[in-house]
């Protein structure tokens, strides 16, 4: 289903790239189609066990390609596609994406009073840095947070209005959607590996709103969904939410966000699978130069078969520290540090969680945390 | 009293170095329409509003069409307008662009080519440096 999707999205694009560029060559007018790129590569090694693509090795096979096409059909009408490549180390995120794919394509369409609708591949506007996940000149580090974002609800396959309302100080940005998200997320095995699993959830149905307050450059988020995982392994809807604190000022920045998901996976039986969270804050001395830091947490629930007592645990699956610097030759251009020290159990091979039982008791011991840290210098460009 | 003299001193003195450059830079630019546009005048806010497509029309109601440029005049309009520096609106459009939302207004090379497409455009809005000829278009006064 997945790779099915993938194929038909990528013929699509193809026949509009087509179409676009013929379309433009005939009215020559160039002006009609508008071309954007960003570049954000790296390199990057860790000093313990494996994470992020990132070995102790160190690897230059790491980054991220999007191209932006964007024809203007009329003063109203866009249409718009972004290609991405993508390669993380040594990661099996790899084997799961074609060398080039199209991450969104979407016609658009603003209605006189403001409202914009998109129809398509369009990117979801969950939290703060979805949508730009992978534009390094607009993250304070290589990546966006692990805990919140990971490798799902990139994007949604369906229709999204948004409009904005102003009165005063106070704006209210509104985006509603319905449709289906391509789902993925790395689990590890009894087989010591981490695996890539993919899947399609379908009937979303949510909103992302953004308040923006009167103090200059303080706007808060508040995203929730509910999806239908088909799957046999589920029996009811899943539901996520994102919260989120965005501070924006000339010389200084602070951000924080946190997610949920309430699983509708029978395993997860009351429904509470998965809390993560970071927060960031960064100062800039110069026009020049960003220093940031930033903390990330991820906790999920176990849940153990009987006899074993109590039949769940909250895991702190994930915790990391992080300390970035960012030189911004231009707006185009930055170079940037970043170092990470994490503990937990994500890495991308598998460690070891719990210990079960040998005699009663029958409780699950949880082992103690692995841990590591990893540094990647970059650079970012967009044009 | 005499510290609050010197404190009102200090304030002014601020006040001061912060409008001279707005008034300066306001003499660096001239903002253009098509000549057959009924707007007269626009205050920074509105000018703004147009040139970060938050705003898609004039007070008068005509669809705009804003157009940037990369001249010399970029960076006096920008401060003046937009109260920002030229790179803060560069990463707001970066944001826009690669957020799925919209894209920059067209940018033209030369003042030139900035009177040309406002003369073709019937909502055409740019904006030009001060010594420019704007034969075949309107200048508007930014309040």
């Amino acid at each position: 289903m997945f790779t099915r999707i993938h194929r038909g999205l990528r013929v699509v694009t193809a026949i509009a790239l087509v179409a676009m560029f013929a379309g433009a060559a005939s009215a020559q007018d160039a002006d009609r189609i508008r071309i954007f790129g960003s570049l954000n590569a790296g390199y990057g090694k860790v000093d313990n066990i494996p994470v992020q693509g990132l070995t102790k090795e160190g690897t230059t096979d790491y980054r991220v390609m999007a191209l932006q096409f964007r024809f203007t059909v009329s003063e109203k009408d866009q249409f718009v596609t972004q290609l991405i490549s993508r390669k993380v180390g040594s990661s099996v995120i790899n084997e799961a994406f074609p060398s080039i794919y199209p991450v969104w394509a979407f016609y658009q369409h603003r209605f006189d009073n403001g409202t914009v609708a998109k129809i398509g591949r369009t990117p979801l506007p969950r939290g703060i840095f979805n949508e730009v996940r992978y534009i390094g000149t607009l993250l304070p580090f290589y990546r966006v947070g692990e805990s919140v974002y990971a490798e799902t609800l990139e994007n949604m396959d369906g229709i999204s209005l948004n409009r904005t309302w102003s009165r005063g100080k106070w704006a209210l940005d509104a985006t509603v959607f319905t449709g289906g998200f391509d789902v993925s997320a790395l689990l590890p095995g009894g087989d010591g590996k981490v695996s890539l699993i993919q899947g399609r959830w379908e009937g979303g149905l949510g909103t992302q709103l953004w308040v923006t307050t009167p103090i200059k450059g303080v706007r808060f988020g508040e995203f929730v969904t509910r999806m239908e995982d088909n799957t046999p392994t589920a029996d009811r809807p899943t539901v996520n939410f994102m919260h989120s604190v965005d501070g924006n000022w000339s010389r200084f920045f602070v951000k924080a966000e946190a997610t949920e998901f309430k699983m509708g996976l029978k395993t997860a039986r009351d429904g509470n699978y998965y809390r993560g969270w970071y927060a960031l804050a960064g100062v800039m001395p110069t026009e020049k130069i960003t220093l940031a830091v930033g903390r990330e947490n991820v906790v999920r629930r176990l849940y153990f078969p009987a006899p074993i007592a109590p039949t769940s645990a909250d895991l702190k699956a994930m915790q990391e520290w992080i300390g970035g610097i960012t030189y911004h030759a231009s707006s185009n251009v930055a170079f940037k540090f970043d170092a990470h020290a994490r503990q937990g159990y994500l890495w991308d091979v598998a460690v070891p969680i719990v210990q079960p039982p040998t005699k009663p008791p029958l409780s699950m011991t949880v082992l103690p945390p692995a841990k590591g840290n990893y540094a990647i210098a970059s650079i970012a460009i967009t044009f | 009293m005499r510290t609050f003299t010197y404190i009102i001193a200090c304030a002014a003195v601020s006040l001061a170095a912060i409008a001279a450059p707005r008034a300066a830079s306001a003499q660096e630019f001239k903002v253009v329409v098509n000549s057959g546009n009924s707007v007269e005048s626009m205050t920074a806010d509105e000018a703004s509003k147009i040139f970060l497509k938050t705003s898609v029309k004039f007070s008068n109601g005509t669809a705009a069409v804003p157009v940037d440029q990369k001249g010399p005049a970029r960076a006096a309009f920008t401060k003046a307008v937009h109260g920002r520096a030229v790179s803060a609106v560069d990463t707001y459009w970066q944001q826009q662009v690669f957020s799925g939302k919209d894209m920059p207004p067209v940018s033209k090379a030369t003042d030139d080519d900035v009177i040309a497409f406002v003369k073709g455009n019937p909502g055409g809005v740019g904006y030009v440096s001060a010594g420019a000829a704007t034969a075949g278009v309107k200048v508007v006064a930014i309040k």
